[in-house]
């Protein structure tokens, strides 16, 4: 297997459990609150670009 | 909203007591200095060939480790800023709600009532707190050991001073 592939998979295994706390607490503790909706946006965004650049190499 | 639950019938919530943003400006530059030395130490072992893998010919897979360590620090931030921004008192007309966020899944609330409170005091330590006017803030009950404390707070001393103010109000 691909040495890239592999380190995408590491990534992924270890970002999706944390992220999934951060969201979780986000969503029991903050919602409806605009900070909190900004902070989820730009944290996403900033994965989602951090990931899509990995996908790209 | 998360503090609606939190009142009583008929009580008003009259402010958030929030940290200061300095505190995540601090946070930004201690995560940004950590990523920046993980990729310095990274790109220093790719150019002295240390480990086969991080070879500064095989750019792809440096680009690929140094991508994960920015999803890292990426992900730590927002838990430092998470841990932070829950850490709030809320000041209504009847009581201080203390919301002291310690972990992800290690959140305390404790109520205080304003006709209670028999000392307020507040900290401000070093150059950057006294110029941005943050600093800890202490809230003492009487008749009991159980002291309120937060952290860095915002505008600290006219906070203090409006809790002084409702707790006299309070009590006429």
């Amino acid at each position: 297997m691909d040495v890239t592939l592999i380190i995408f998979i590491l990534s992924l295994i270890v970002y999706i459990p944390l992220a999934g706390v951060l969201l979780y607490v986000w969503w029991k503790h903050g919602k409806h609150e605009r900070v909190v909706n900004f902070a989820r946006l730009i944290f996403l965004l900033g994965s989602f670009g951090l990931f899509f650049y990995m996908i790209t190499l | 909203m998360e503090q609606d639950d939190l009142l009583e019938e008929g009580e008003v919530l009259l402010e958030g007591v929030r940290k200061h943003w300095i505190i995540y400006v601090e946070d930004s530059i201690s995560h940004l200095f950590g990523c920046v030395f993980f990729i310095a130490v990274t790109m220093y072992l790719s150019f002295q060939k240390v480990i086969p893998l991080l070879d500064v010919d095989n750019k792809s897979y440096i680009s690929m480790v140094l991508t994960f360590f920015v999803i890292i620090f990426w992900t730590s931030y927002f838990y430092f800023w998470t841990k932070n921004y829950f850490d709030v008192w809320y000041v209504t007309d009847r009581h201080i709600i203390a919301v002291n966020q310690k972990d992800m899944f290690e959140r305390d609330q404790a109520f205080m009532e304003l006709t209670k409170i028999q000392d307020v005091s507040f900290e401000k330590n070093g150059f950057l707190s006294t110029f941005f006017g943050y600093g800890k803030l202490k809230v003492q009950t009487a008749g009991s050991d159980q002291q309120f404390v937060i952290e860095d707070v915002h505008d600290v001393e006219a906070v203090a001073h409006r809790i002084m103010e409702l707790r006299d109000k309070a009590k006429v």
